[in-house]
Formats: C-alpha cells, sequence, structure tokens
C-alpha cells in the first residue's frame, strides 16, 4: 500500500507532479490590509476592508454611514483607516459615478435624520446645510470633471477651485433664501421654472448640466424660505418691547432675525374682554411675557423650531399649537397669534422663569430669591 | 455632422426642477400652502433623481 504524503512537505512529491517554479506559480503573498486605489469612492477605505475580508464593500460604505451618525464614530474611524492604512498603489477607475451615488445617500441620510427626530432640531439645520454642502460638492467635483489625477499641483488647484466656487454657490444660496424671504420668491419662482425649461430644452442637443447647480441653488433656499414661511420685512436684530399702558401696546410684533422679547408684565390688560395680539419672527426666537392675572389663549404656527407656551411645549417641523383659555368674569384674557419660520417662542408668565430653551445662570439665583421654577406658569392662573 | 444624444441627467433635472418651481411658484401665489412636511420631502425626492440618473448615466463624454 503506498502512503500519501503528507499536506505540505514537499519532499515526498513524486515526479508525476511536475515541481513548482517561480515563473509557473508565484508564492501567494500575504494578505495585507490596503486601501483600494480602483475600488474607491472617497479613500478606498471600504473597497480594502471589503477585499481583505471577502464582503462586499458596500456594506462597509453603509456601515461608515450609519456609524456618522452615531457620535460621528463613523467619520472618527474612517479617518484613522485612512491615515494609517496604506494605499495599494493601484489606478482609480470609476470612482466618480459611485461617488455620486453614496453623496446622495449621505445626503439623504443626513435629511433624514433632520426631519425623523424633532428633538433634534436643534442640530437639523446643521444637517442639513452640511448635506446641501455636499451635494454641492460632489456635482462640482463631477463638472470639473472628477478624478485629478496622480498631478499633485492639478489636485490642489482644482480643490482651490472647487472651494471658491463652492462659497460662491453657497453665498448665492443665502443671497436667494433672503431675497425670497424678502418677497422676491415669485420672481425666483418663475426664474427656477424657466432654468427648468432650458434644461429640458438642451438635453436634446446634448444637454447643459452647469445649468443644474444655479437651478438647485434657485429651488432650494426657495423651498426652505416657503415651507418654513420666513418673512424677513421685519427687520434684523434684537427687539425689546415694554409697554406700560395699553396705548403703548401694538397689535402686531414683527421681526426678520433676531430676537423679539414683549414684556406685558407692566401693563393693565383690560378685564372682561380679550386683547389680541399677533407676533411674525421669521428666523429666530420670539419671548412674551405676560401678566400674571391674565388668561392666555393662543395659536401658534412654526415651520421649524419649538414652542414653549407657559407650561405646555412642542417642536419640530410644521408645529401647529392652539390652545384657549376661557377667562372667568373680572380677569383679562389675551391671545397670542404667533407665526415663527424657523425658530421657538416662549409665553412666560410674570413670576416664573422662562423654560427648556434657556438654562442660564441665572435661574438658580431667581429661584433662590423666591421666584417659582421651570414650568412658565399655567394658561389662567 | 455629429448628431448630439439625449443627455438624460438634463432632461430629468429639467423636469423636477420644473415640477418643484412650479409648486414653489404656486405657494407664492397663495395657491396653495406649502408645509415643510410636504416640501422636505419634495426637495429630497428632487435632488435624488438629479443624483440617481447622474450617477446611472456616469460622466459625460468630453467632446
Amino acid at each position: 500500500m503506498e502512503s500519501r504524503p503528507a499536506r505540505g512537505d514537499l519532499s515526498t512529491v513524486t515526479e508525476d507532479t511536475p515541481p513548482q517554479t517561480p515563473d509557473q506559480a508565484p508564492p501567494p503573498e500575504p494578505r495585507r490590509l490596503t486601501r483600494s486605489g480602483s475600488d474607491s469612492v472617497i479613500g478606498g477605505v471600504a473597497g480594502g476592508l471589503g477585499r481583505y475580508f471577502g464582503i462586499d464593500p458596500i456594506l462597509f460604505r453603509i456601515g461608515f454611514v450609519v456609524l456618522a451618525f452615531i457620535g460621528a464614530v463613523g467619520v472618527l474611524a474612517y479617518l484613522i483607516l485612512l491615515a494609517f492604512v496604506p494605499s495599494d498603489g493601484s489606478e482609480r477607475t470609476s470612482g466618480t459615478s459611485k461617488a455620486v451615488a453614496v453623496a446622495g445617500a449621505v445626503v439623504l441620510g443626513c435629511l433624514l435624520v433632520t426631519f425623523l427626530s424633532p428633538p433634534l432640531f436643534v442640530f437639523g439645520p446643521g444637517l442639513l446645510i452640511l448635506g446641501l454642502v455636499g451635494l454641492a460638492g460632489v456635482l462640482l467635483w463631477r463638472a470639473l470633471g472628477g478624478s485629478a489625477g496622480d498631478d499633485p499641483a492639478r489636485t490642489v488647484g482644482r480643490i482651490a477651485l472647487a472651494a471658491l466656487i463652492g462659497v460662491a454657490v453657497i453665498g448665492a444660496g443665502v443671497g436667494v433664501g433672503l431675497a425670497a424671504a424678502l418677497g422676491g420668491g415669485v420672481v425666483i419662482a418663475i426664474l427656477a421654472v424657466v432654468a427648468g425649461f432650458a434644461l429640458i430644452g438642451t438635453a436634446f442637443v446634448g444637454g447643459a448640466r452647469w445649468l443644474i447647480v444655479p437651478a438647485l441653488a434657485l429651488v432650494l433656499p426657495l423651498g426652505i424660505v416657503s415651507a418654513a414661511g420666513i418673512d424677513l420685512n421685519g427687520g434684523v436684530g434684537d427687539r425689546d418691547y415694554r409697554p406700560s399702558t395699553t396705548a403703548q401696546l401694538q397689535d402686531r410684533y414683527e421681526l426678520g432675525i433676531g430676537s423679539l422679547i414683549v414684556d406685558l408684565r407692566d401693563i393693565d390688560l383690560p378685564k372682561d374682554q380679550t386683547t389680541n395680539l399677533a407676533v411674525d419672527v421669521g428666523l429666530g426666537e420670539a419671548v412674551l411675557y405676560v401678566p400674571s392675572d391674565t388668561c392666555v389663549s393662543s395659536n401658534v404656527q412654526i415651520g421649524v423650531g419649538g414652542s414653549d407656551v407657559l407650561d405646555r411645549g412642542a417642536d419640530g417641523v410644521d408645529v401647529t399649537y392652539a390652545d384657549d383659555a376661557p377667562a372667568p368674569a373680572g380677569r383679562s384674557k389675551l391671545h397670542i397669534d404667533a407665526d415663527i419660520g424657523m425658530g421657538v417662542i416662549e409665553v412666560v408668565r410674570e413670576g416664573y422663569l422662562r423654560d427648556q430653551f434657556s438654562h442660564d445662570w441665572r435661574n438658580g439665583q431667581e429661584v433662590a430669591n423666591g421666584i417659582k421654577d421651570f414650568d412658565g406658569g399655567t394658561k389662567c392662573a | 455632422m455629429r448628431v448630439k444624444r439625449l443627455d438624460r441627467t438634463s432632461l430629468v433635472a429639467g423636469v423636477v426642477i420644473v415640477i418643484t418651481g412650479i409648486v414653489l411658484l404656486l405657494d407664492q401665489l397663495d395657491a396653495i400652502d406649502l408645509k415643510f412636511g410636504y416640501a422636505a420631502p419634495l426637495l429630497i425626492a428632487a435632488l435624488g433623481a438629479i443624483l440617481l440618473t447622474a450617477g446611472l448615466e456616469g460622466p459625460r463624454d468630453r467632446d
């Protein structure tokens, strides 16, 4: 009986199996984690991980994006791997289209988190801006020809040019938003429609993709301003109104951007009748202090932000809050009709402190002086 | 003479921008009251359609 050679024991190989030479089958290189140059979206980290573990790299990409929203762990991990894992030195081939797809997923992820997490509305606008900046960057990258190749000077030049154009696009977007909020929305919408028809018309003769970015720079800010109902005609800055008589009390207080304070604590509102007060803030906060003996009803509409009306609060997008307060005989009643584009409104009763949107050091001191704490008072205290 | 082919990215971008622009125009004219809950999906869908088309079609051939 012929004995089988032990696995890996080349000394027992018979002449039937020719000896392997380096020319025919080079010994396999030890498996090594490297960044992929051929399967690369940003730095080839996910492509390298996929190749190393034999898994589709898209799974690692999804993992990085998901982890990016958990304390930015994904971003940190990616940067660390990008810094310490060497490149395999191969050429980048078709990363541009994938970059568009992945950047689109990141943008959608940012927006999803923005709108699915109402308590995070403070972070919402920031994520939205990040998403839009990322989109602008990808579109610019595509417009400028995608990969810059191996020439460092060319790469630096393109990055600088993209940064300049990116700043210009963002500036134009902010300008369009301001113009829309100041009443130019109809003209901007018409321009956007015209730009859209121009894109459709040129699509049949080769296309004019360069027109997409300016058209989006018209549509996106207008969409945000329109949806939030931001109106900047009330001006910009901080306003502090403290009427002491009903003659000084205005029917409407307006502010475009900034902080509006209307302090009614020194005023004696007429008994057994309703005093109507309208508050309109485009972007910012409105704080109303109401007298201690006045019943307060309210109708609040907020595009993006939060309301804290006495002891009740709400936040998120498209916030609508209505509350009636029938006043007993001999009591005054104040009806607040508030329209906030992006921001917060607080209604605080005399003797109480501002609530969830203000946590400064003075609160503790005022509580120590006998002022009631943090619930803003009830609607008919 | 070279016949230029249809650029789908420009076509799709044009269509979604026209649709979005008309909706925003109607809102500006107070014909409709656009809320954030409706505007956000509209804008996201518009961006998504453009990005998806651009991603599927790839970079344009340079003449």
